[in-house]
C-alpha cells in the first residue's frame, strides 16, 4: 500500500506546489473549484478492487510506476505525420502530453469556435462552463483531472451549423524520456440543430508508460447530431482512463464508437444523460485483446425523460493473456415511461489465458418500457468454419476472415467512410485477415 | 382500466391470510448473544462436545465478521443482543411417537396453515418433518424411509444418532467462516433437517419441511443438511408461511447440498413468509445462504424456489459445480409487493470439465417494492466446455416499483460458452386488449399471462407444490395490473 500512497502524495504536493505558484491568488472561482477538488481527491484516494466499479480493473500496478507530471515538449513534423489521418480532411487540434500544439494544428472551418481548455479557463464565463456536466465530484479520476487539469479542446458548434468536415483531435504521449501523466479535458457544446462529427485518437512515441487521464464534457443542444469516434491506439505499457460525460436536450441523437486496440490498461467510462425527451443515445465499442492488456469498458445510460433511447453494441475479441471487462448499466428514471434501451455484449476468446468479466445492469424505476441486455462469450462457430474450409479456405484464413465481420458490425456504426475503411484495413491485418491471394467477392 | 385499479387496490390492501400466533408454552432463552447462549442452546440439545466446539468456533468467527452492506435492500440496524436465540415448544413427552401424541395446539395451527399431517399421510404420501419454531415435533413416514436405508430426521436428532455423517458434512460446502449470517447460524442454529439418501436409492417420496416462525421475537436459525450419496435420487421440498408481527424478525437459514457421483438432488421452495403490512411495517427478514456442491462426477443439483413473502428477501442458491460434466440449475419466481424488497438469484462456478448450468429468474414487482436479480456464472479455466444458459426477465406492475438486475460473468477459458439475456417489461395493453375482445375479463388475462410467464418455473415444481405456488401467486398478483 506504500506505493499507493506516493502518487496520491506527489500528485498531492503537485497541487500545493502550482498553489504556491499563484501568490496568494487563491480566491478566483477556478482555483476555489480546483481546492474544492483537491480536498476531494485526498478523501477519495485511488479506488481498490474492493470498490464495486473497480472489481476486475485493478489500478495499483500504475502506482507504482514514477510517473512525472510533464513539461510541454516539442515534436518534429515528421514524428507527428504517422498519426494525421491523411485519407480524411479534418480539423486537426494536437497535444502533446496533454498540452496544445499549435504548430501542428490546423484548422479549416470557420464557423465553428476552437479553443483550448487553457485558454477558455482565463475568463469567468469559461470557469463556469468547467465541470459543469461531469458534476466531478464521485469519480476520483474526474476529480483529479478537475484539479491538475492540463488542457485540452475546447470545442462550440452554434446553432444551426452542419459541419463539413471532422475535427479530429489527435493526443501523443512524448513517453521517450520519462513516464509522463497528465489529464486532458475536452469540452464539446454543440448548439441547437447542429450536426457534428469528432475523432479522437491517442498515441504513444517512445518506450516508456504514460498515463492519460483524460475527462470530456460533450452538451448537445435541441436536435443536435454528434458522432464521436475514439480510437486507442497507445503502446503496450500506456494506462488511459478515460471518462466521458454526455448531456442530452430534447431530440438530440449521439453517438459513439470506440475501437480500443493499443495499452496495457485502458479504463472508460462513458455516461450520457438523456435530459430531453426523445433523446437517443448510441454506444458501440469494440475490442481487440492481446499480451496482457486489460481494457474496461463502463456505460451508463441514465434515462430521466420519458420517449428516449439507448443503444448499446459491444464486441471483444481477446486473446493472450488479455482482460476484457464491460459494465453495462441502464437506468431509468422513475418518470421516464416509454422508454427503449438495448444493450449487447459479445465476446470471443481465443485463448484459454484471456478473460472476460460481463456485467450488463439495469436498474428500472418505471413501468412502461422495453429494456432488454444480452452477454454471450463464446468462439467461433464450428459449422461456419467448416463451411468455408470446405470451399477451399484454409482454417487459418477461414477463422480470420470470421473474426473480421465479427468486427465488422461495431465498425459499420462509423459514418465517416475513409475513416471506416482505415480502421477496417488496420483491424483486418491485426487479425490476419489481408487480402493476400484469396479474393471474395462481396 | 378502472377496473383493473380496483383490483390493484383490493390485492394491495389485502392483509396477510396467515396471520395469527397460536398460544402454546414456549421456552425461550434470555435475548442477546454471547458464549453462553450458545453453550446454553447446545447444553438444551444434548449436543456432543464436538458441536458445541463447532457452535463455538462460528461464534467467535462471528465476533471479528461485519454484517454485510453491499445489498441492493434497506432495512434498519438490526440488534442482535435483542433477538432470543433459542425457542422450543415444552416436551410433555420425550419424542412423539405417532400424530397422537403432537400437542393439539401445534396440530391445529398446522391445520390452519392447510398442512394436515393426518391428511398428507394419508393422501399425498409425504414424509413431513414439521418443523414448529425450532424443535421438530413430527416426522412421519421415517420407518418406511428407513427400510430404504434413507436417513431423514432433525439436525439435532442427526447429531445424536448419525454423528459421523453430521460430522463429515456440516460446513463442508457453507463454512462457518463463509459470511456473516451463515456464521451467525452455525452458532446458534437452533434445529433443521437432516437427510442422507444411501448409494443408488432413489427416495420413493418427495421430502418437505415446513417452517414456521412463531413466538414473538425469536429469530429462527434453521440449518438443513442434505447428503446424496452415489447415484442417489431426492427431491426435497421447503414450504413457509409465517404469523403477523409488527417488529421485524430475522430468519438466517443454512441450506447445504452435496451430490456425490451420478447423484440429483431437487430442491423446491416455496416461500411465502409474512411481508409487513401495506405501509411496510413489520415482516421477516430473510437471509438465507444456500448452496449445493456437485462433488461427484455426473451428479445433478436443481434449485426451484417461488418467493413471495418476507419483508426483505436476501439469498442466492448457488452450485459449485466440481465434477466432470455436473449440472446445476437455478429456477425462480420472486413476487414483491407493498414495500417488499427482495435481492436473489445465483451463483453458478464452474470448475469441473464440460458443466453446465441454466438460469431461469422471473421476477414481479408491484406497489412500491424493489426486486432484483444479482447472479454470478464464473467459467474457472479448468472448466473446459462449460455451457451456461441465463435468462432473466422483470415484470413490473404499477409505475412505482423498481426492477434491477446485476448479472456477472467472468469466463476464463476459450472453449466454454455463456449466454445470459435479461428483458424488463410491462404487461402489454394490446395483450390485455386481445384478451379482453375476446371475452376474458382484465383479471384472468392477468392471470392467464403471469400463469405463462412463470410457467417455465412452475414446471419444475413438484405437483404437490404447484398447487400451493399456484394459489399464492393469484393472491398476490392476479389482477394487480391497471
Amino acid at each position: 500500500m506504500q506505493e499507493t500512497l506516493e502518487l496520491k502524495q506527489r500528485l498531492l504536493a503537485e497541487f500545493s506546489y502550482r498553489e504556491q505558484l499563484l501568490n496568494g491568488n487563491t480566491e478566483t472561482p477556478l482555483e476555489i473549484l480546483r481546492q474544492d477538488a483537491m480536498r476531494r481527491f485526498a478523501e477519495l484516494g485511488f479506488p481498490t478492487v474492493r470498490h464495486e466499479e473497480w472489481k476486475y480493473a485493478n489500478i495499483m500496478p500504475a502506482l507504482s510506476i514514477p510517473f512525472i507530471s510533464p513539461k510541454p515538449s516539442i515534436l518534429t513534423a515528421d514524428e507527428v505525420k504517422e498519426f494525421y489521418l491523411d485519407e480524411i480532411k479534418a480539423n486537426v487540434i494536437v497535444f502533446v502530453n496533454g498540452y496544445y500544439a499549435p504548430e501542428h494544428s490546423n484548422i479549416i472551418s470557420e464557423e465553428i469556435k476552437i479553443s483550448t481548455t487553457s485558454q477558455v479557463l482565463k475568463n469567468t464565463e469559461g470557469v463556469s462552463q468547467f465541470s459543469e456536466i461531469s458534476g466531478y465530484k464521485n469519480e476520483t479520476f474526474t476529480v483529479l483531472n478537475t484539479d491538475l487539469v492540463t488542457d485540452g479542446a475546447w470545442v462550440t458548434i452554434p446553432d444551426k451549423v452542419i459541419l463539413d468536415l471532422p475535427i479530429h483531435i489527435l493526443m501523443i504521449t512524448d513517453a521517450r524520456e520519462y513516464a509522463p501523466i497528465f489529464h486532458p479535458r475536452h469540452t464539446v457544446h454543440c448548439g441547437a440543430n447542429s450536426q457534428a462529427h469528432i475523432i479522437y485518437s491517442s498515441y504513444t512515441i517512445g518506450e516508456n508508460s504514460g498515463f492519460a487521464n483524460t475527462v470530456s464534457e460533450v452538451s448537445l443542444g435541441q436536435n443536435a447530431v454528434l458522432r464521436q469516434y475514439i480510437i486507442q491506439n497507445d503502446n503496450d505499457s500506456a494506462y488511459s482512463v478515460n471518462s466521458s460525460y454526455i448531456n442530452q436536450e430534447r431530440d438530440s441523437n449521439y453517438s459513439a464508437v470506440t475501437i480500443s486496440l493499443g495499452g496495457k490498461f485502458i479504463r472508460n467510462n462513458h455516461t450520457s444523460r438523456l435530459a430531453g425527451e426523445n433523446s437517443e443515445a448510441n454506444f458501440y465499442g469494440l475490442v481487440l485483446g492481446t499480451g496482457k492488456q486489460l481494457i474496461d469498458n463502463h456505460t451508463l445510460a441514465d434515462h430521466a425523460t420519458p420517449h428516449c433511447q439507448s443503444n448499446e453494441l459491444y464486441k471483444y475479441i481477446l486473446d493472450d493473456r488479455s482482460t476484457g471487462v464491460f459494465n453495462g448499466k441502464i437506468i431509468v428514471r422513475p418518470d421516464a415511461q416509454k422508454t427503449n434501451a438495448y444493450q449487447s455484449n459479445k465476446t470471443i476468446l481465443l485463448s484459454d489465458t484471456a478473460t472476460i468479466n460481463t456485467k450488463p445492469q439495469l436498474e428500472i424505476f418505471a413501468d412502461d418500457v422495453k429494456c432488454s441486455h444480452g452477454a454471450t462469450s463464446g468462439q467461433l462457430d464450428e459449422e461456419s468454419l467448416f463451411y468455408l474450409r470446405s470451399r477451399g479456405i484454409p482454417a487459418d484464413k477461414a477463422r480470420a476472415l470470421l473474426l473480421h465481420a465479427f468486427a465488422t458490425d461495431v465498425l459499420n456504426h462509423i459514418t465517416i467512410g475513409s475513416l471506416r475503411d482505415t480502421l477496417d484495413k488496420s483491424i483486418a491485418i491485426r487479425l490476419h485477415d489481408e487480402d493476400d491471394d484469396i479474393v471474395i467477392v462481396e | 382500466m378502472e377496473t383493473g385499479m380496483d383490483i390493484l387496490d383490493e390485492v394491495v390492501s389485502r392483509d396477510y391470510q396467515y396471520g395469527f400466533v397460536s398460544d402454546i408454552e414456549q421456552e425461550i432463552t434470555p435475548k442477546g448473544l454471547s458464549e453462553d447462549i450458545v453453550r446454553l442452546i447446545s447444553n438444551k440439545k444434548n449436543e456432543p462436545e464436538w458441536m458445541l466446539e463447532w457452535r463455538l468456533k462460528a461464534y467467535r468467527h462471528w465476533l471479528t465478521m461485519r454484517e454485510p452492506k453491499w445489498s441492493n435492500v434497506h432495512y434498519p440496524a438490526i440488534d442482535f443482543n435483542d433477538i432470543s436465540y433459542y425457542a422450543a415448544p415444552k416436551v410433555k413427552t420425550d419424542a412423539p411417537l405417532s400424530l397422537d401424541d403432537i400437542d393439539p395446539e401445534i396440530r391445529k395451527t398446522f391445520d390452519k396453515l392447510g398442512i394436515s399431517l393426518i391428511e398428507q399421510q394419508r393422501l399425498s404420501g409425504i414424509a413431513v418433518d414439521a418443523v414448529f419454531d425450532s424443535v421438530s415435533v413430527a416426522t412421519t413416514f421415517k420407518a418406511k424411509l428407513a427400510e430404504k436405508g434413507i436417513i431423514f430426521c432433525s439436525m439435532s436428532e442427526a447429531v445424536r444418532e448419525h454423528p459421523e455423517l453430521v460430522k463429515k458434512y456440516i460446513g463442508s460446502v457453507v463454512p462457518v467462516s463463509d459470511n456473516f449470517y451463515s456464521a451467525l447460524n452455525s452458532a446458534v442454529f437452533s434445529d433443521g433437517s437432516f437427510c442422507y439418501i444411501p448409494k443408488g436409492v432413489r427416495c420413493p417420496m418427495e421430502l418437505s419441511t415446513y417452517f414456521r416462525i412463531n413466538a414473538k421475537d425469536t429469530g429462527q436459525f434453521e440449518r438443513t443438511l442434505i447428503v446424496a450419496d452415489e447415484g442417489s435420487y431426492v427431491s426435497y421440498l421447503e414450504g413457509c408461511t409465517a404469523p403477523m408481527r409488527d417488529e421485524n424478525q430475522l430468519h438466517a437459514a443454512v441450506v447445504e447440498i452435496v451430490a456425490h457421483k451420478d447423484a440429483e438432488v431437487k430442491y423446491s421452495t416455496v416461500q411465502n413468509w409474512y411481508p409487513g403490512d401495506k405501509n411496510g411495517v413489520g415482516g421477516i427478514f430473510n437471509f438465507v445462504t444456500k448452496r449445493g456442491i456437485c462433488i461427484g462426477d455426473n451428479s445433478k443439483i436443481s434449485w426451484t424456489q417461488v418467493e413471495t413473502g418476507s419483508a426483505i428477501t436476501w439469498k442466492y442458491p448457488s452450485v459449485i459445480l466440481k465434477g466432470d460434466n455436473s449440472i446445476g440449475e437455478f429456477y425462480s419466481v420472486a413476487v414483491t409487493n407493498n414495500y417488499q424488497q427482495a435481492d436473489t438469484g445465483t451463483k453458478m462456478m464452474h470448475i469441473g470439465k464440460n458443466t453446465k448450468s441454466r438460469i431461469v429468474s422471473k421476477g414481479i414487482s408491484a406497489g412500491k417494492s424493489q426486486n432484483s436479480y444479482r447472479g454470478l456464472v464464473k467459467i474457472n479455466k479448468t472448466a473446459t466446455n462449460a455451457r451456461n444458459f441465463s435468462q432473466c426477465d422483470s415484470l413490473l406492475i404499477g409505475d412505482k416499483c423498481g426492477a434491477h438486475t446485476f448479472p456477472y460473468l467472468e469466463v476464463s477459458n476459450s472453449n466454454s460458452m455463456v449466454e445470459h439475456e435479461a428483458t424488463t417489461s410491462k404487461i402489454g395493453e394490446d395483450i390485455l386488449f386481445y384478451c379482453n375482445q375476446r371475452g376474458i375479463p382484465t383479471e384472468e388475462a392477468i392471470a392467464l399471462i403471469v400463469n405463462g410467464y412463470c410457467k417455465e418455473v412452475m414446471n419444475q415444481l413438484p405437483m404437490e407444490f404447484a398447487v400451493e405456488a399456484q394459489r399464492l401467486l393469484s393472491v398476490s398478483l392476479e389482477g394487480s395490473v391497471g
